[in-house]
């Protein structure tokens, strides 16, 4: 069993460096040059946070906010991991739009609202946040490549603690502050990220798609070993397809 | 006509986007007592002694039981760990004063800096200590994991200052051993669920503050996997702390590494001449267990016994506490040779 996963490690990694051409599927604005697919559907693969996979909807329009393109998409992504209970989940729904600086040159907007579900031994977190990100770069007919900043901010997590938390507190012989209750907290994370997005036209109507970079997160002076922060990095892969 | 086709879409997304701009409105951000219980500085209910070390005083969560002229024993709790999960020797109360304090920086002690937290520092640290409770007379040592480390380390420099040292699976005690058996100690799995679950929750929470760090760490410590630790991997025994201190655990390899990164110390120099009788405890499932002592240690050391403990782990303050007791109590009974 442990052999196995060794494997499919090794293979999971290689598959989406090997597919890493950075990409932006269901968040990819349309291409110039090209119909435009209506609706399409992304299967996406690869390391955010952890391993992940997801699947996404992408509904894209010409001319939707004030002559400039753009589209919306709903994604939903679940850690491999935890794929058997799926008590772990991300859900996002936004829009990105796309504005022209000249020719194939053009700044994509890309907003995100996220819902986000963790679970683990110290109990559940369940965030509203919001993903921000500028794709500068080329967006050509068969295909785009460009430079990715991103803020992903988790503006409000409720916090419901497991008995391990509870008897930190219940369990000290003494103490005036009494344990900690399930509340809502904003801000509970902050995490800027660069990196490159790209997409290959596989056929006429399927894409490529990955993105890769790296990533920051907010520490106010501290040091964060790997373990008790993230790893600071992110790469995806994906294939996107009309699907009308 | 699109945008009058994307109304709906559009209008969901603005009001999703209010909802998260109403965070900043109303609710607070994260504070330490969401996550863990405070500090002796930020709980004045708290037991506490004052120290002065590395040139800062520093007020630690410090109890001392048993008769007050009894001989002391002091007890040194692990990494990611405090006294809590050391409570099995309160047992030894009866005719001894047993002596327990969360290591700066650990569990219910004040918070401290980086620069405060040195080799020279951990000694000075233990002799702040002993100077309160027994500034004449040799203690007994008791210490568990990186706490035996650190009383290895005591030992080795103020080996009269010690009247006996027991020592549960500490890990390796000098460079050398510590380079050679580090990878026999972890065991790196990213589809590990237990991993994943830490990596996972930065989706939600980013160790930004002391406190998100030693939640994170507290999920670390339930992952069974990550170290070779336990006689069940799937279903470690819990860890009872009351805070784990994260960001000491970050700052810890600097004690033991040299600038390049390469381990450089000595935590048993001398001690083969050393005649203070030394008590190694090993268990059978643990990689630091008693063929890991046998194999490492016994040699380091001038008067020692091994005693293993089966069917437990490195856990084994938790999980076999009175088997330990048995052991720990015949070792202090026996005859003192000084």
């Amino acid at each position: 069993m442990r052999s196995l996963r060794r494997v499919f490690s090794v293979l999971a990694i290689l598959a989406a460096l090997a597919a890493s051409i950075p990409t932006a599927w269901a968040q990819l604005p349309p291409l110039s040059g090209r119909e435009v697919p209506e609706h399409s559907l992304a299967l996406r693969f690869g390391w955010d946070s952890t391993w992940t996979v997801g699947v996404a909807y992408t509904m894209s329009k010409e001319n939707v906010f004030f002559q400039h393109d753009g589209s919306f998409d709903a994604a939903l992504d679940i850690p491999i991991a935890f794929l058997g209970r799926l008590s772990d989940w991300k859900f996002s729904i936004g829009s990105t739009t796309r504005f022209t600086i000249d020719g194939d040159w053009a700044v994509a907007w890309v907003s995100h609202t996220t819902l986000i579900r963790s679970t683990s031994a110290a109990g559940r977190t369940f965030t509203i946040g919001s993903t921000t990100m500028l794709r500068t770069g080329a967006y050509g007919s068969d295909g785009a490549a460009v430079f990715d900043l991103s803020m992903r901010v988790a503006d409000m997590t409720n916090i419901a603690h497991s008995d391990l938390v509870r008897a930190t507190f219940d369990e000290r012989p003494i103490g005036a502050v009494p344990g900690p209750r399930g509340k809502w907290c904003r801000n509970t994370s902050q995490r800027i990220g660069f990196g490159l997005a790209a997409a290959l036209e596989s056929d006429r109507d399927a894409f490529s798609l990955g993105f890769g970079g790296v990533e920051h997160s907010a520490e106010s002076g501290l040091e964060a070993g790997p373990m008790l922060g993230q790893l600071p990095f992110h790469f995806v892969a994906g294939w996107e397809r009309k699907v009308q | 006509m699109m945008l009058r086709n994307a109304w709906p879409l559009m209008a969901l997304l603005l009001l999703m986007h209010l909802c998260s701009c109403a965070a900043l409105l109303g609710i607070d951000p994260i504070v330490t007592e969401d996550l863990v219980p405070p500090t002796v500085d930020e709980d004045p209910a708290l037991p506490s002694v004052t120290i002065e070390v590395a040139g800062r005083t520093r007020a630690v969560h410090y109890f001392a039981e048993g008769p007050a002229a009894a001989p002391v024993v002091l007890i040194l709790h692990g990494s990611l760990s405090d006294s809590r999960s050391m409570l099995a020797f309160r047992a030894l109360a009866d005719t001894r004063r047993v002596v327990f304090w969360d290591q700066r920086g650990n569990g219910l002690s004040e918070r401290i800096t980086a620069e405060e937290f040195t080799l020279a520092s951990i000694v000075e640290e233990i002799t702040a200590v002993k100077a309160l409770v027994s500034p004449d007379a040799p203690v007994t040592l008791i210490g568990h994991s990186f706490g035996a480390m650190f009383a290895s380390c005591y030992l080795s420099q103020r080996p009269d200052d010690v009247e006996r040292a027991v020592l549960i699976e500490p890990a390796g005690l000098n460079g050398s051993i510590m380079a050679a058996t580090m990878d026999e100690m972890f065991h790196l799995d990213l589809l590990d669920t237990g991993l994943n679950e830490l990596l996972w929750s930065s989706e939600t929470i980013t160790a930004s503050s002391h406190a998100t760090m030693d939640y994170k760490a507290l999920q670390l410590l339930a992952n069974g996997r990550l170290l070779r630790y336990h006689c069940d991997p799937d279903h470690p025994t819990p860890w009872p702390v009351w805070r784990p201190g994260a960001q000491v655990e970050v700052w810890r390899p600097r004690l033991l590494t040299d600038q390049d990164g390469r381990f450089d110390y000595d935590f048993a120099a001398g001690l083969a001449e050393c005649r203070t009788p030394v008590l190694l405890v090993g268990t059978d499932c643990s990689a630091l267990g008693a063929k890991f002592q046998e194999d490492h240690h016994l040699a380091l050391f001038g008067s020692v016994e091994l005693k293993e403990i089966q069917g437990a782990g490195h856990r084994v303050t938790v999980e076999k506490p009175d088997e330990l007791l048995i052991i720990v109590r015949r070792f202090l009974d026996s005859p003192s040779p000084r």
